[in-house]
């Protein structure tokens, strides 16, 4: 009486083949129909949107397509009084959106156009007594916080004005039996969850309380007969999570594990020839999310028309290169 | 963004859509406008709940406006009696179950609720855990609801074991349940707490677990719940803290300590070098790369004044000492940055450690002693190690598995066997003898372990390099439970088709390793190999040469038979001082004349061979 394993089947007609310019165009179309009803209802993610769409871009080549000092002028007026960035005008700051615009600033290398001492200033006020991070003042805790807050302060050079100890302390509290990780100790480990824990952890330079036999086990079993990726046990696969257990595992030094051409039909199967851009499985709509995380996903599994990504922060790796941010792999 | 159906449609369906969009479009812009004005002038107010009430029901993911509802509500609770305020409450958590029926997956809608409860007046929780159990009816994965339920069982103090009940339940009807075996292997350590055992869950428990997901396992096969929980239970949880050697070298004028585990030494945990029972002062202790991140092994140095002036700094009075340690600390504080560039070396002087001694070093965490390993050092002793661990207990690489008894692993070898016979295709079985067997007798199963493996390697394509990785540990530790570590200079693993090279931490004293004609990828954690004067790496598959930096006694390299393409490959090299030979031919760049000169200007004092004579 076993149950069937999820997963789907690429259709016969599916891509086979990068649609490289067809993506850029996508992303510069996208941000076109500002008064689409697809685009006004995504408002509450603008500020991630736009770091989807620049990093796609960036990776393909085109960063140049997309109006600079628009983009800028747009992130510089979602930095609220507290130093925290809104997903768009109007809206409250939440770390989420901070980090999206963080890496919107130094993908242009204009991080100095804003208050960073305020940034800092307002991530610091988040981080609680156990070492974990409120999204914002609301209280919601969740390592993908601890992520975001890490990440932002790598960026901007000034990750020791944080309690990292403490901040490790907690994203090691979220460690599972399967050696994965959840959104707070005692959640279900999470593949979208094991990236921020284990980016975090890379960051701050403390991968070895990883045991990475373990969990690149747990991750390289998240491939399915279709090649694609589940994001945890008995689910569907999906493009994004190619690219949070593929980065994971290259963080952990266990890339290899997983069959890297079956999960390459997989995510060219996944783009749209019609329009550009990537679904999260064929034959779906598509979208900027999906699009940068096949994009990346691609570029950590070795095409190289696409530019190397970073697999902890995944922005350009020709970027940080420039930047003073240690990486721990293992 | 997930699971939408890119369906096409006629140009009338298209049509009647695009108007339909553009009249919610018209809505919600106008709500949104007037949900900013009214808060621009502070108005939270009830009609503030009821206007972002009619944009959260359709898009619950805008978290602005669930800020000013908590917002509103804040400032209702300031003026609002108390019946009044608890009927409020109720309607939004009437409100938020709507919510969460059209989208059970929204942080948002999940936090407000928690948000609700810890600020009405007179919260009914009885009601928020039925309310889970309907959700986790709908769908037994949802991972928001089962945190939003932990977040109850916390709150309402349900006792863990009702909720240990509740796992059961859900498991009992269907055992592909990822989420509950998780829920159990929370609990138990809670329950059946017994700090003996690694895991720190009672042997009677576990066995009754492993009874359960053994029922699990021949319902289901090819469900990897089952499977994932049962590697856990057969699993012997965390390595204990624990010193594997002690290496001090009069010639080298350093102390070696390996640990079991990671550490950091610095911040809380220090570790203290005693010489006839006598603090040894300015021990600076830094990790192979010459940093102070955590590692396995802490290698001592002392600052370069010290060295220098060692001869007369012992006719100065203590008191000149006693500055002097503080000018050293400021001076090695102040050049700690410079630590990663200076390649500092073993100083060849024989002033630090006396004659005759006995030396002893402590871990210590505050006034806390973690562990610690002594030895005396004759006069006649070069080098010496003590170690504690290393030879003695083969045991330390069954890690993995498990705590349980001899016979209980035989018998749950015997059920997988059974099942493997009925179900020869399934990989978890082959997967779970093949570490059923590693456990119980590495040696003489050790021939069929590896048949296994091959299998494995048909039956799950995918995954092969994970097996392929796994028999090379295998491998590796085999080898290794039957070599004196402590006394072995030289280790010979090669023509073993690894892939992977496992437990470098165990080899701080070998001075000769031979690898080659083997599929290793990387050379990470060699620079454990603190004492390797030759490495044999030729004929393998490395790409670049990440973690042989800073070996100090490193003198012959061969790298010959590789993928090094790029003379950057080598740039870890310039840090090994005692480099002399190095093989690089039938590389890549070895054929390239331009890399060759890169080279042999990178490394001037290293007779390198670019071509096989
Ligand atoms: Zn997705």
């Amino acid at each position: 009486m076993g149950t069937s394993v999820k997963d789907i089947v690429i259709p016969s007609n599916a891509p086979k083949s990068l649609l490289l310019l067809k993506h850029a165009d996508y992303i510069v179309s996208y941000g076109e129909k500002k008064d689409d009803y697809e685009y006004v209802m995504t408002e509450y993610l603008r500020m991630n949107g736009m770091y989807w769409g620049l990093t796609s871009l960036a990776l393909v080549g085109h960063l140049d397509k997309m109006n600079r000092s628009e983009v800028i002028e747009f992130v510089l007026k979602c930095q609220q009084d507290c130093g925290g960035f809104s997903c768009s005008i109007g809206h409250d700051p939440h770390l989420l959106s901070t980090l999206s615009a963080i890496q919107i600033l130094t993908l242009y290398d204009a991080v100095e156009s804003v208050n960073t001492d305020a940034v800092v200033r307002w991530i610091k006020s988040l981080q609680q007594t156990d070492g974990s991070f409120y999204g914002d003042k609301w209280g919601e805790v969740d390592t993908r916080f601890s992520f975001c807050a890490v990440a932002c302060l790598a960026l901007l050079g000034r990750l020791d004005e944080i309690n990292v100890d403490k901040a490790v302390e907690f994203v090691v509290s979220c460690m599972n039996f399967d050696g994965a990780f959840g959104c707070r100790p005692g959640s279900e480990s999470h593949s979208g969850q094991v990236y921020c824990c284990v980016g975090m952890l890379s960051l701050a330079g403390r991968l070895h309380h990883v045991n990475a036999d373990q969990l690149g086990w747990w991750l390289c079993e998240r491939q399915l007969p279709s090649g694609g990726l589940n994001g945890r046990p008995e689910k569907l696969p999906d493009v994004c999570y190619s690219w949070w257990v593929l980065a994971s595992l290259k963080i952990i030094g266990r890339l290899h594990w997983i069959d890297k051409n079956k999960l390459v039909e997989f995510i060219l199967a996944c783009q749209d020839e019609e329009t550009g851009g990537f679904a999260d499985r064929p034959g779906d709509m598509v979208d900027p999310f999906h699009t940068l995380f096949g994009l990346a996903g691609l570029s950590l599994l070795g095409d190289t028309t696409v530019k190397a990504v970073n697999p902890v922060l995944c922005m350009p790796e020709e970027l940080l290169k420039k930047s003073k941010i240690q990486f721990q792999y293992l | 963004m997930h699971g939408r159906l890119k369906v096409k449609s006629t140009e009338e369906q298209i049509e009647a859509k695009k108007k339909e969009r553009e009249k919610k479009l018209l809505l919600y812009n106008g709500a949104m406008s007037k949900i900013f004005l009214k808060k621009q002038n502070g108005e939270l107010d009830q009609e503030m709940l009821l206007l972002s009430g009619e944009v959260l029901v359709v898009n619950p993911d805008v978290y602005t406006l669930w800020n000013f509802r908590k917002e509103t509500f804040l400032e209702l609770s300031t003026c609002l009696p108390g019946e009044q305020l608890q009927r409020l409450y109720q309607s939004e958590l009437y409100f938020l179950e709507a919510c969460l029926k059209k989208n059970p997956k929204s942080y948002g809608s999940w936090h407000h609720r928690c948000f609700v409860m810890d600020h009405m007046p007179d919260p009914d929780w009885k009601r928020e855990l039925e309310l889970c159990n309907q959700f986790l009816q709908l769908d037994e994965r949802n991972f928001h609801c089962w945190d939003y339920r932990r977040f109850v069982v916390h709150s309402a103090k349900i006792p863990p074991e009702e909720e240990f009940e509740f796992s059961l339940r859900l498991i009992n009807n269907n055992f592909s349940n990822y989420s509950s075996w998780h829920y159990r292997s929370k609990l138990l350590p809670i329950l059946f707490p017994d700090a003996t055992q690694p895991m720190g869950v009672s042997e009677d428990a576990l066995l009754k677990e492993y009874e359960l997901v053994q029922n699990g396992f021949f319902t289901d096969p090819d469900d990897q719940s089952n499977w994932f929980y049962h590697r856990w239970l057969m699993g012997r949880g965390n390595q204990t803290l624990n010193i594997n050697c002690f290496y001090v070298s009069r010639e080298d004028n350093c102390v070696l300590v390996s640990f079991t585990k990671h550490i950091q030494i610095g911040k809380k945990t220090d570790l203290i070098l005693e010489c006839n029972e006598q603090t040894m002062p300015g021990t600076v202790w830094l990790n192979p790369n010459k940093t102070s991140q955590s590692s396995c092994l802490w290698i001592s140095f002392y600052n370069v004044f010290v060295w220098c002036n060692a001869q007369i700094v012992r006719q100065i009075s203590i008191r000149i000492i006693k500055i002097i340690i503080i000018i050293i600390i400021i001076m090695f504080i102040c050049s700690k940055r410079f630590c990663n560039d200076l390649n500092w070396q073993y100083r060849a002087d024989n002033l630090t450690f006396p004659k005759d001694c006995d030396l002893k070093v402590t871990l210590v965490q505050g006034s806390l002693e973690l562990c610690s390993s002594s030895l005396h050092l004759g006069e006649n002793d070069s080098s010496l190690s003590g170690s504690s661990v290393i030879s003695m207990d083969k045991s330390i690489f069954s890690q993995e598995m498990s705590p349980l008894k001899k016979d209980t692993l035989l018998q749950a070898m015997e059920s997988v066997l059974q099942l493997m016979e009925m179900e020869s295709d399934n990989k978890w079985t082959v997967l779970t003898v093949v570490l059923l067997m590693k456990a119980l007798d590495p040696d003489s199963y050790f021939d069929q372990i590896m048949c296994y493996l091959d299998k494995l390697e048909d039956l799950d394509g995918k995954r092969i390099h994970y097996y392929k990785d796994l028999r090379s540990k295998f491998i590796i530790e085999n080898i290794f439970a039957g070599t004196e570590l402590t006394n072995a200079s030289a280790i010979t693993l090669s023509g073993r088709s690894l892939t992977k090279m496992y437990h470098t931490e165990l080899l701080p004293l070998v001075t000769s390793l031979d690898l080659c004609d083997n599929l290793l990828r990387d050379v990470h954690e060699f620079n454990l190999l603190q004492n390797v004067k030759v490495l044999n790496l030729a004929n393998n598959k490395l790409e670049n040469c990440e973690g042989l930096q800073h070996l100090p006694k490193l003198e012959r390299l061969l790298l010959n038979g590789n993928n090094l393409t790029k003379s950057s490959d080598l740039l870890q090299l310039t840090t090994c001082a005692k480099l002399n030979f190095l093989d690089i031919s039938n590389n890549p760049l070895s054929c390239q004349e331009e890399e060759i000169q890169t080279i042999t200007a990178l490394l001037p004092n290293v007779s390198i061979c670019f071509k096989q004579q």
